[in-house]
This record gives C-alpha cells, structure tokens and sequence, in this order.
C-alpha cells in the first residue's frame, strides 16, 4: 500500500496508488471518504495533524496524542476520556480515527489522553483511580487550553466509564461542555460487572480443578486491601471504593450538556438528565438504538452519536 | 526511559515509543521491536505490549513499538492492510538498527505480529532491516482461522464449519448435548442463517490476502535459519491449530532444522495471555529466551522444540 506519496517508489518496490475510495473511515457504520483530495495533495504526512506527547507533572506524566485540523486553527476544541479496561482497548483505533476526523473534516481539536496508570502514561494499572483519573482529565484540559488559545470552551467527551470520570471532575468544577455517550452511571452495578467478567473469563478457559473465584471472595479481597486482577487489569482497593462509592451529582455538570445513550443504559438514573436542566444546563438528551460498540472491535462507532457530538460541538454553524 | 519517536515508512509517519535502557545488556546495544495485531494500539490489551516494552528496559534493552500506518496514534487515516504491516515493519526494523545504533536487533511479535515478524525476515533485502532472531508469540499458522476482527470477522468457510461442527472432538459428548443446543439452534436458526450468509456472500480481498500471507507462514518456519522461538499460551486454539492441523507430528520437520525452535508453552495461556500471572510468564520466559541468545548459550532443555513438541501435558520452562 502506497502512502501518501502515491504512487512512490520505496526500498520493497513500487507501491501501488492508495485507493482513497477504499480508504474510508467507517465512522458510525456509515462509509465517509476522508477528504480524498486533500489528504492527496499531501507529499508526505503533515505530523502537525496528530502530535504525541507526554505532559502533566514530572512525577505524574501522561500521555496525549491531539488531532488538529491542518491550517492549525480549530473552530472547537475536545477532550476525550476513553472508557475503562478493554472497552478502550476495543474503541481505541475507532476513537483515534474519529478524532482525525474531527480534526481533518470539522476543524475540530480533538485530544485523547491516558489517565495515571493506563496506556503509555506512567504508573501501573494499580495506579488507576477515578478520583486520579479526573485530575488528570483536569491537566488535559488545562493542557487543551494552551493549545488552543483562541477557543473559547473546552469540550469533554467522555465514554461509558470515561464519563463517569468527567462527572467527576464536574464535581469539583463544571466543565464548559460536557458530552457522554453511553454513560455509566450506575457505577457500583459496573464495579461489580468487572469482577463477574474475571469469572466468565476465567470459565472459560480454566482447566478442572481449578479454583474458582467468586464476586463475594474478590470483594474481599478488596476490602482486605488487596488488588485484584481483572485480564490482567489490576483493580485497586481504593479504585474499587471510589467505584462503589460514586454518586451522581444533580448539579448542572457543565453549562451544555450532550447525553446520547442507547436505550438499554438510558435507564440507568433517569432522573439525572432533568435535574441538570433544573439545575440550570442546557441539556441536549438523545436515545438511540445502535449496537453496543463498545464491546468488540468490529464496525464503527455509532452514527447517530457521532452526528449528535458534531453538530453540538459546532453549534450553529453550516457543516 | 521511555521517548515519543516517530519512524519514516514509505511516506507516512508512524507514531512509538521506544525504551531506552539504563543499564545495556553486556554493555552493548541490543534492540526488540514489537509487532502486533493492528487493532489494538501499541500499549496493546492489558498494556501487554508496553508491559513487555518495560520488561526488556528492565533487562537492559532498547525496545521500540509503533502503530501502523494511519492507525491508532500514527497521523492521517490508513485503512488495515497486511502488506503495508510487513513494510512498515522494515522501516521500522531499519530505523530503530541505524538510529539507534544497535549491535544485535530482535523482532518480537504476538498473533499477526508474529507472521509479520517472519514475513518482514523474508522480506528484508538489506542487513540493517534484517532480525537476527525471532520471538514469535502465538503465532498464527493456519490461513483456514484467519478473520480479523476489523473487517467484521468475515468470511465463512461453510466446509470449515460443518467440518468444525461434526469431525472434530467428541461425538458421543457431541450426541449427548446435542438435545440441548438443538434448541438454542432451533430458537435462533433464521439469525444464524443470516450472519452466516451475510458473512460468506461479503468480499473482503484483504481477508483474502492476508489468508495468503499466513499461508506463507508455516513454509517460513521450515525455512528459516536463525535462532527463533515459538511461546504459545496452552489454551490458544493458535496453539492448537498448529499442533493438530499445520504441523502434525511435527510435519514440517521443525525439529530436525539445522537451527530448531525453540518452544515456551505459558501454562493456562490464552491468546493474549490476560491475566497477571500469565503475562509474567510470557515475559519472563521471552526474556530469558532472549538473554540465552545474547549470552551465546543454549537456553536449555527445558526450550528444546524437539523435546517439547508432544505437548499432550502442559509444561513450562524450568525457573
């Protein structure tokens, strides 16, 4: 596959032409060419359109990667915060390119980051806490904002746990805008999911004889103030706790909210959407019936909710 | 230490990290770079890839993991592709040689990372891009289980399937459960009908492809003269695939090589080894494979392909 030199010549022989036709970026299911003629025109790959760095304090370094949009002016700005455990693992290359997207397409800055413990930022899964994990969603946006000096609102985005994770930096400040797809909001049923998902894969693979392990034995270990290994994802006793111990806030999160669910989560607290409008948000609350993207790597990511977060991200404007 | 890198490959810009070790192993400058599946970033599910990364820094080596071209991290968008994997492998192997200076390079690969690690051995026309050794990590063998999860796990092989279904394993287990799952069939028959024949009428030349390509594999293995090592997790069906449909018997005369493999088996493996226990495993006996070859020493019986190869009990090299 050629890059964007065309049809270039390289040290494995000549590339064929990249079919831009074909290279389509599935966003929400449905096929969206990229731009074919700009990213065409292009001799090689401008890296000023997605930049990695670390940032954050020394002793709390974090990894980010920022999407921006080719003239280097965005007409908005987000932060994403990834879901928990294998849900980012499976939504990862989908939320990147949609990113880019946002970028390439919207004139959107996107920015992903990874919280203390995850991914490439430093620390260990054990790390990982949700009162951690809203700091640094803190330090993202103060990062977001020097990077963008002439937006005027930082948009966060966060994604089933991820917006757990924004309403819990909400807690401690509202946010200029805050979207959530799929939220959890019942995050001690979701605490527990987690240790069911250790049984079930541990069923599944486990020899007889084997030991095995069961919620109330996890739970305490946990209390017991041991970590607990979930795939290989360490969940910590404080992780835990803070988990089982989080409660929505009926306070207005953010001055606009954007809540876009599928019907089966929706239910989870229907209270909350309203008492953030009486609270005083403009809150914009969507429902739609789109498959669980979530869970595997197949598809896109869903086209109503994408279409929902640009058309709120760039509001009033003709796309 | 851990650095951002970005690595050239035939115009495109891939996005890594790469491990620089504090201490070199015999104070000399020996590099891993790993290869994966691209569907997960770099980190990798669980953050194995990373964890693996750290792992080898602790031991004294430079590791080096990029994200594909156009995927995860990497600027611009690139839709999957097996051969744009194998060359940007080379530009990576190239790079990471010549940039970092490095007296010995070893190519470290999991799943379709393996086969595109012995693809990019085949494949590499000059020194600077050739492994001199190879870890290869539940390699995929047998082109008939190839389906990749972002293309929607297509296409169904009916022969396959029917072979799967009345061939393999234990009739009378088969005979006596049978009552039971004929009614999960019964209930969700006109599902089934439709998912399998959506999936056999989808074209997908990629799938096709890269069938080809890992095709390819099991004539690499019998050909290929360096020092390498197969890891397989004992409960991978890859592993299974291999030993009872691509090499029974060792048909390819593995162990009769002028260099055999070498051959770890981490007990109750699963393909990507997610669990704690497991992934330390798999670290921990790569990294020794990988100390042996640096040393210059025979990494021991307990390595020994020929040996090992009737894996009828599972078994895992000696601490």
């Amino acid at each position: 596959m050629g890059g964007p030199r065309g049809a270039a010549q390289t040290s494995h022989g000549p590339t064929k032409r990249l079919r831009w036709a074909d290279a389509v970026a599935s966003v929400g299911g449905a096929q969206r060419p990229i731009d074919a003629v700009k990213l065409g025109t292009f001799a090689i790959v401008d890296p000023k359109t997605l930049e990695s760095f670390f940032f954050g304090e020394p002793q709390r370094r974090l990894f980010g990667a920022l999407a921006r949009p080719r003239d280097g002016r965005p007409r908005a700005a987000v932060v994403l915060v990834n879901p928990y455990g294998e849900e980012t693992v499976n939504t990862y290359n989908r939320l990147s390119r949609w990113t880019k997207v946002l970028a390439l397409e919207h004139g959107i800055a996107a920015f992903r980051f990874h919280p203390y413990g995850t991914g490439e930022s430093d620390g260990t899964h054990e790390d990982y806490t949700l009162d951690g994990a809203a700091e640094d969603l803190r330090t993202a946006i103060a990062r977001m904002r020097i990077e963008c000096p002439d937006v005027k609102e930082v948009a966060v985005l966060g994604i089933r746990f991820g917006a757990v994770i924004a309403l819990r930096a909400a807690q401690q400040q509202p946010l200029d805008a805050l979207a959530l797809w799929c939220p959890v909001l019942d995050v001690t049923s979701y605490a527990r999911e987690l240790l069911r998902f250790k049984i079930t894969t541990e069923m599944i693979h486990q020899k007889p004889g084997g030991t095995k392990p069961t919620v109330k034995a996890m739970v305490a270990e946990l209390q017991a103030g041991r970590t607990v290994d979930i795939v290989d994802y360490a969940l910590s006793p404080a992780a835990y706790e803070q988990m089982s111990q989080y409660k929505p806030s009926l306070d207005a999160p953010a001055k606009r909210v954007l809540l876009v669910a599928r019907p089966m989560e929706d239910g989870e607290s229907p209270t909350t959407p309203a008492a953030w409008r009486e609270n005083g948000a403009a809150v914009v609350h969507q429902v739609h019936k789109v498959p669980v993207f979530w869970e595997d790597f197949t598809g896109g990511l869903p086209d109503p909710f994408t279409q929902a977060t640009i058309d709120w991200l760039l509001p009033g404007s003709a796309r | 230490m851990k650095k951002i890198v970005q690595v050239p490959s035939d115009g495109w810009l891939l996005t890594g990290i790469m491990n620089v070790p504090e201490k070199p192993k015999n104070g000399k400058r020996i590099g891993v770079a790993l290869f994966f599946d691209g569907a997960s970033s770099k980190a990798g599910t669980h953050f194995f890839y990373r964890k693996v990364a750290d792992a080898l820094e602790k031991a004294g080596y430079y590791a080096i993991r990029c994200d594909n071209r156009g995927l995860c991290d990497s600027p611009e968008i690139n839709p999957l592709n097996f051969d744009a994997r194998i060359n940007d492998a080379l530009n990576v192997l190239r790079w990471f040689k010549t940039h970092e200076k490095l007296d010995t390079m070893i190519a470290w690969g999991l799943c379709v990372g393996s086969a595109v690690s012995i693809h990019s051995a085949f494949r590499a026309k000059r020194e600077e891009e050739t492994p001199d050794a190879l870890v290869l990590c539940n390699i995929l063998t047998d082109e008939t289980i190839v389906t990749t999860p972002e293309l929607g796990f297509a296409r169904t092989d009916p022969k396959r399937i029917a072979t799967d279904m009345f061939l393999k394993g234990n009739l009378l287990k088969k005979l006596l459960l049978a009552p039971t799952k004929l009614h999960i069939y019964r209930q969700n028959w006109p599902k089934i009908a439709r998912g399998l024949w959506a999936r056999y009428v989808t074209k997908i030349p990629e799938l096709d492809e890269m069938r080809v390509a890992i095709g390819q594999v099991p004539g690499f293995l019998q050909r290929y003269e360096k020092p390498h090592v197969l890891v397989y997790g004992e409960v991978d069906n890859y592993r299974s695939a291999f030993l009872d449909r691509v090499n029974p018997g060792d048909r390819l005369g593995l162990g009769k090589k002028r260099v055999p493999p070498h051959w770890i088996v981490v007990a109750n493996g699963t393909h990507t080894f997610a669990s704690a226990q497991q992934a330390r495993d798999a670290i921990e006996y790569s990294i020794q494979w990988i100390d042996a070859f640096v040393d210059g020493r025979d990494p021991g019986p307990q390595f020994d392909y020929a040996r090992r190869n009737d894996v009828s009990v599972p078994h895992t090299p000696a601490a």
